[in-house]
């Protein structure tokens, strides 16, 4: 048969790092990607990025910890290589702090990181409101250059682009052998995925740059990233609210939240306010489905739900959905060995 | 009573702000002058990148780490302070490199969060086997030379752009007290076989990824002879330039391309850092910092004098300490004068 087409949907971090993965892993195979959005207005781009594993519920932590591993060698290596700065990635610093010690003193991926320890005494003196802290270092991917980085990378094998809104997978039946569903949040209304949910976050992006250290609250909810340019001042957490508009309620609350675990963010200029919807899910979904209209077989792999810790497993999540866009591939009509994995 | 400050550079600023902050209520008369040839941004602090670490050893030298920790203590006070920003200071973590295990530092106990280098760290450095981690400050004197001018002028402190050729110049017209604080150039006022320069020169780029400092040591090339990466509120400092007895404050074509090819190979994406500036300076290197006191008589004029020059590399590190010694000697001087009894000592 021809060369499979593949079409993936969607162009965030989990989008584009999904095409990467199956060139390399299929490279006979085209593809394409869709999506409606691309860099700098996709939900990745609201985030900031910072490798630091969300926990999903409904995920083997063995599973999730591969993930991260494997995400955080890829990336260390960009790091430390000249394409650092065009890519976006670097190393960052810093803190997280509690104001009560947690259950879990060491988070499933502290191994994964560099240099994870408790904070000292000296150190907490700093967070007076907290009594416990971890201090390590991890990387951070920055958008728009990391997508930006990924879509030339992908441009440069062959992949094109396009934008469109795909309100429906069979539209793309005819024209494509294999779909890979990355919509993220569009994955609700496209594949009518009641289990996935938007949690809403507010953050700003200030240019601050003497903050070199990342600080985050253990609650999640306050957090201050460093990045190339800007640093995030973040956040909020609400699920279900679907509102992509900034509140300037909430703009104030963040920085003053911010500001009292980092003061001098009080001469923080220029401040612009973002809003992403974390499609949010119990585990990510990823799987084959079959779709099946009129007698047509229509093989989907999803790869999206991954909420707030997208940017830390991208790789691992891309790796397998790759593994199993192979196996559609396989399984297709007429297809040989020539198929390779 | 009036005092001039000869120098104006982190030293020679800190020192009068100190002294006046301490003796203005006490000595109503004082009247407090600074003279100095160069003024922000051209003096040798501007061009350091401000960088709180000292030397790996400090030869014994107690005292001086003792005015380093006063001096980290006394700036980390000031972190969660509104002036912070304004002063150029802020918290930064990084890297100290080694080629082989080295003792810990003196100073081990006075940064934050100091600890080894795992293995995994160490592969981002190769070529290096060893190495710390700790977070340190950063007070960069582009902004911090300014915020003590500022301060000095609100309290009344008199500025003049001239070179003092000698202390009778200055004793010669009134000045009861010379302070001292004429860094690399201090042998011009008076000779001092001990005080050399310690060349150093240095590349500034856009660098912003860059948020740790690396500072990687040769043993045998000695200190500040091994790159170094530092990045700054703006541009990030790549060095690594020790010259000691080079008095030429012009770039090196040679000097600049030993800097740019170990930063790279240290940092393999500087390789897209874009150049903004070159820079050289003289580090006012001395076996020990020169911090006492010298009675200076010419004729009938006698002016006390406190001597605080040879900080070497670690200027900015070591100022404050040596601020508060001179400020003590400067109220031992009161005290002989029976101008005031010096005030409680300070924290």
């Amino acid at each position: 048969m021809a060369a499979p087409k593949v079409a993936v949907v969607g162009a965030g971090v989990i989008g584009l790092s999904t095409a990467l993965c199956i060139t390399e892993m299929c490279p006979s195979c085209s593809v394409t990607v869709l999506s409606d959005q691309f860099s700098p207005n996709t939900t990745s781009d609201v985030a900031a990025g910072m490798l630091i594993p969300h926990t999903y519920p409904g995920t083997p932590i063995h599973v999730q910890k591969q993930w991260f591993k494997e995400t955080f060698a890829y990336l260390f290596a960009i790091s430390n290589s000249p394409e650092a700065s065009e890519a976006g990635i670097h190393l960052v610093s810093g803190w997280q702090v509690f104001k009560n010690t947690p259950e879990e003193e060491l988070p499933f991926w502290s191994d994964v990181v560099l240099g994870f320890r408790p904070m000292s005494e000296a150190e907490l003196q700093k967070f007076p409101q907290h009594r416990f802290g971890q201090a390590f270092t991890t990387l951070k991917c920055d958008c728009p250059p990391y997508l930006l980085w990924l879509e030339k990378r992908l441009k440069a094998t062959g992949v094109q682009m396009y934008t469109r809104k795909v309100a429906d997978l069979w539209e793309l039946h005819s024209e494509y052998n294999v779909i890979v569903n990355c919509a993220g949040i569009g994955a609700h209304q496209l594949v009518g995925d009641e289990k996935l949910f938007p949690v809403r976050g507010q953050v700003l992006k200030v240019h601050a740059p003497w903050v070199k250290n990342f600080i985050r609250d253990g609650d999640g909810l306050t957090y201050i990233y460093p990045g190339i340019h800007r640093v995030t001042l973040g956040g909020t957490r609400e699920k279900e609210s679907w509102s992509l508009s900034p509140d300037p309620g909430t703009t104030k609350d963040i920085f003053d939240r911010c500001c009292s675990l980092e003061p001098s963010l009080r001469g923080a200029q220029d401040i612009k306010v973002k809003v992403g919807l974390r499609p949010s899910r119990r585990c990510v979904r990823l799987q084959r489905e079959v779709l099946s209209q009129g007698g047509v077989k229509f093989p989907v792999v999803h790869n999206y739900g991954h909420g707030a810790g997208g940017f830390s497993v991208q790789m691992g999540t891309a790796k397998e959905a790759a593994r199993l866009v192979g196996e559609c591939i396989a399984a297709l009509p007429g297809s040989s060995s020539r198929a390779k994995l | 009573m009036r005092v001039a400050i000869i120098g104006a550079g982190v030293i020679g600023l800190s020192t009068a702000l100190c002294i006046h902050e301490q003796y203005h209520s006490l000595v109503p008369s004082l009247e407090m002058e600074v003279y100095a040839d160069r003024y922000t941004p051209h003096t040798t602090s501007d061009g350091a990148a401000g960088l709180w670490q000292p030397y790996l050893s400090d030869h014994g030298n107690l005292q001086e780490t003792l005015w380093n920790k006063e001096t980290f203590d006394y700036l980390l006070g000031h972190l969660g302070s509104p002036a912070a920003k304004e002063m150029g200071l802020f918290l930064i973590s990084g890297y100290n490199l080694f080629t082989q295990p080295v003792p810990d530092p003196s100073w081990k106990n006075i940064v934050l969060g100091f600890r080894n280098l795992t293995p995994k760290e160490l592969e981002l450095f190769p070529g290096y086997s060893y190495g710390w981690f700790n977070t340190a400050l950063m007070l960069e004197c582009r902004s911090y030379l300014p915020w003590l001018t500022n301060r000095l002028t609100q309290r009344g402190v008199r500025f003049f752009h001239k070179k003092v050729e000698s202390f009778q110049e200055v004793s010669g017209d009134g000045v009861d007290v010379v302070i001292n604080c004429t860094g690399v150039r201090a042998g011009e006022l008076q000779p001092d076989p001990e005080l050399q320069p310690g060349r150093g020169q240095i590349i500034k780029v856009l660098a912003p990824w860059v948020k740790h400092f690396i500072i990687t040591h040769n043993i045998k090339s000695g200190i500040y002879n091994s790159p170094y990466v530092i990045p700054g509120s703006e541009f990030t400092v790549l060095g690594g330039i020790y010259q000691h007895g080079n008095w030429n404050e012009e770039n090196s074509t040679r000097d600049h391309k030993t800097i740019w090819e170990n930063c790279c190979r240290l940092l393999p994406a500087l390789q897209k850092a874009k150049i903004v500036e070159e820079w050289s300076g003289l580090r006012p290197a001395r076996p020990c910092v020169r911090l006492e006191r010298e009675t200076i008589r010419h004729g009938p004029f006698q002016a006390e004098v406190i001597h605080n020059y040879g900080h070497g590399g670690f200027g900015i590190t070591i100022h404050w300490g040596c601020a508060m010694a001179a400020a003590r000697l400067f109220g031992s001087i009161l005290q002989e004068k029976k101008l005031a009894n010096p005030p409680q000592p300070r924290l």
